[in-house]
């Protein structure tokens, strides 16, 4: 009763007219960025991230909250109609959606996409309401040491998640640790790893930082798909017509579609929640569930229920990610770390003490979402005609486009051209490290909870004189180690594993 | 195929380098920060992720010159040419500014290398300059630099 008192509280803050009109815009932005194909939601939360500056704290976060999101409702549009998906939690989308638009009903295959999203969001948020607030509560009694090793497993989690390979994955995590630690020591704020360059000394800038990682290293992938784009176009059908009206559900389609939608949007919320899983993974852990329900057309062959399915769970679990990034201050994935960037910059520090120091930003929020939530789906019902139109911008002339919006981008943020050598050099040691197969978001991640750890270590060994007895003193503590040496060292028998079986089937 | 023939994986230069900055945060951290001075001192907790990031690194170089069966990483021209363009621009603007600079690449990129016709470089230069005028300097009130040129004019 009082989370919904709380959130009555923050819909006053949420319908006041700037942020209604923040929120729209971020929904507008977002929609047409996911939709690009090859862009992402953390790309582009990355790109648009400077337009948030305009505003004050609050507002700029729903604007941010309704980009993350509205990206999530986008990225299946080019996944459904040109079978490219714009987003990764698209992938599994592409795999009905495309397939039930080649059979004459891509219209519907989208409003399916858009309905589903919108009802596994609602169950996302719905569960967020009700556990955010219970999440911060249980934060509060967390002590230096139990944030260390929350802090940990996050961490851990993600770089195995993300990257198939788990050495890559630590030395990534470890790159992402040491450019944070370069500035200030984050106790006594002496000078840090600057190596006596004065623009060294207030830090690596975090959005020119992130907008070079991920938008100008994915401007400089993109170049190698303009052939492959020109091909898949030429093979579209281009007179292809869409209209609101051609692209509705009928009452079959929908009996269809709520079950899956109702499950993956539940079970979506609950992966969202886990550091480390975030919307992609969301995604497959829906879809690979519905395979084992019955559908009424084999999944894979455009069967409505599949795209119910993959997107209710990828907007469940972008909903849900937000539990453990406003209650614990942990991210769930890349997107969440730039998220949870933003909300440093306006000086707010997402963790257990949030809820009570900035309610009304808290609660703002999470009514915004649902705000956020109807204006997607109006916006992604309407913007149907004219999805044809904004998917035929050719991969070829985005190249300088998002070229030059990382540029300006990365200025506006710094006021200098510091930044904009930032993101520069940080977009090429991107695109290296992905080319070689490190994935980059475990790196941001680790570039945005290193700080915190860093303190919470400190404080832990200062309260306890150096001794190591902190981190195991306890039920609660001991647990927690579990957790993170299992997540540790699961990777590595199942590799060993895997190795001894190949020299079994050798033999 | 040359490098193959030469036994040198062009895979293992991330972890070599990845090494190098390790080994500059261990020294540096050691030299500079301390470790531990009764409690953790300012280089504590860099230096640990700095021997993590060693000992990884050199796990990962190992990983990757025993397997001979990956492919080698291939780069283009193409890509360069992204990355050319990008300091291009940045160099640019110390001369001309940075929105003549944007201007300037997105023509001669979308002319020269991608030959679109003259109806969409007009369409894209418009719409840029709307989001960078409009938005940028307009809307959020951002300063971009004037360059020499600039300076020397205005």
């Amino acid at each position: 009763m009082e989370n919904f008192l709380s959130l009555l509280a923050g819909f006053q803050v949420a319908l006041a007219p700037e942020n209604i009109g923040a929120c729209l815009l971020g929904a507008v932005l977002g929609l047409i960025v996911g939709a690009m194909p090859g862009i992402g939601s953390l790309a582009g939360c990355a790109l648009l991230l400077p337009l948030t500056y305009k505003f004050n704290p609050t507002t700029a976060i729903i604007m941010l909250g309704a980009l993350y999101y509205s990206n999530m409702y986008g990225g299946s549009f080019s996944a459904i109609l040109l079978n490219i998906p714009g987003d990764s939690p698209a992938i599994t989308t592409a795999l009905d959606g495309y397939p039930m638009a080649k059979k004459g009903r891509p219209g519907q295959a989208l409003m399916a996409a858009n309905m589903a999203s919108f009802i596994g969001g609602t169950i996302g948020i719905l569960i967020l309401t009700l556990t955010a607030s219970g999440l911060a509560t249980l934060g509060l009694k967390f002590g230096y040491a139990e944030m260390t090793l929350i802090l940990l497993i996050a961490m851990t989690s993600i770089s195995w998640l993300i990257g198939e390979n788990p050495i890559k994955g630590i030395v990534i995590t470890m790159l992402g640790i040491l450019v944070a630690s370069i500035g200030m020591d984050t106790l006594s704020g002496a000078p840090r790893f600057e190596f006596g360059n004065m623009y060294l000394l207030g830090g690596v800038p975090f959005t020119p930082f992130i907008i070079g990682c991920v938008g100008f290293a994915q401007v400089i992938k993109l170049i190698n798909e303009r052939e492959a784009d020109e091909k898949k176009r030429a093979n579209e059908d281009s007179k292809t017509k869409l209209s609101i009206r051609q692209s509705m559900l009928t009452g079959h389609d929908f009996k269809r579609m709520l079950p899956p939608t109702i499950r993956s949007g539940v079970m979506g919320t609950f992966v969202g929640v886990l550091p480390g899983s975030g919307a992609t993974t969301g995604s497959m852990v829906g879809y690979a569930m519905q395979k084992k329900f019955k559908s009424e057309e084999p999944m894979g062959t455009g069967a409505i229920e599949g795209i119910a399915a993959s997107e209710a769970a990828n907007n469940a679990a972008a909903a849900g990610a937000f539990a453990p990034l406003l209650a614990l201050g942990i991210p769930g994935s890349g997107t969440g770390a730039v998220l949870l960037g933003g909300l440093m910059m306006w000086g707010l520090n997402p963790g257990p003490l949030l809820f009570d120091s900035n309610p009304e930003f808290c609660w703002g929020l999470i009514s915004s979402m649902y705000m956020a939530n109807v204006f997607t789906l109006l916006v992604a019902i309407l913007v149907i005609p004219f999805l044809i139109k904004i998917l035929s911008v050719p991969v070829k002339y985005m190249i300088p486009i998002i070229t030059c919006v990382c540029i300006v981008g990365a200025y506006s943020t710094s006021n200098s051209m510091y930044g904009v050598i930032v993101m520069f050099v940080s977009g090429i040691v991107g695109y290296l490290l992905d080319k070689n197969g490190f994935p980059t978001a475990p790196m941001l991640l680790a570039f945005v909870l290193a700080p915190m750890l860093e303190k919470n270590m400190r404080k832990a060994f200062i309260a306890s004189q150096g001794s190591l007895k902190i981190f195991v003193d306890s039920p609660l503590k001991l647990v927690l180690l579990a957790v993170f040496l299992v997540l540790i060292l699961t990777p590595v028998v199942k590799s060993i594993r895997r190795k001894m079986q190949a020299k079994k089937a050798q033999a | 195929m040359e490098n193959k023939k030469k036994g040198f994986n062009l895979r293992t230069v991330i972890p070599l380098a990845t090494i190098i900055v390790s080994l500059v945060f261990i020294v540096v951290g050691l030299k500079n920060y301390g470790f531990w001075n009764a409690q953790p001192t300012p280089g504590f907790f860099p230096i640990i992720i700095a021997v993590v990031l060693l000992a990884s690194s050199i796990a990962c170089f190992v990983q990757i010159a025993r397997d001979k069966n990956s492919d080698e990483v291939k780069y283009n021209r193409n890509e360069l040419m992204v990355m050319l363009g990008a300091a291009g621009i940045i160099l640019c603007t110390f001369l001309i500014g940075l929105v003549p600079s944007c201007l300037i690449y997105i023509f001669l990129w979308l002319k020269f290398v991608e030959r679109a016709p003259w109806k969409v470089i007009i369409i894209i230069e418009i719409i840029m300059a709307a989001i960078i005028l409009g938005v940028f300097t307009a809307w959020l009130q951002i300063r971009f630099p004037m360059g020499l040129l600039g300076d020397l004019i205005f």
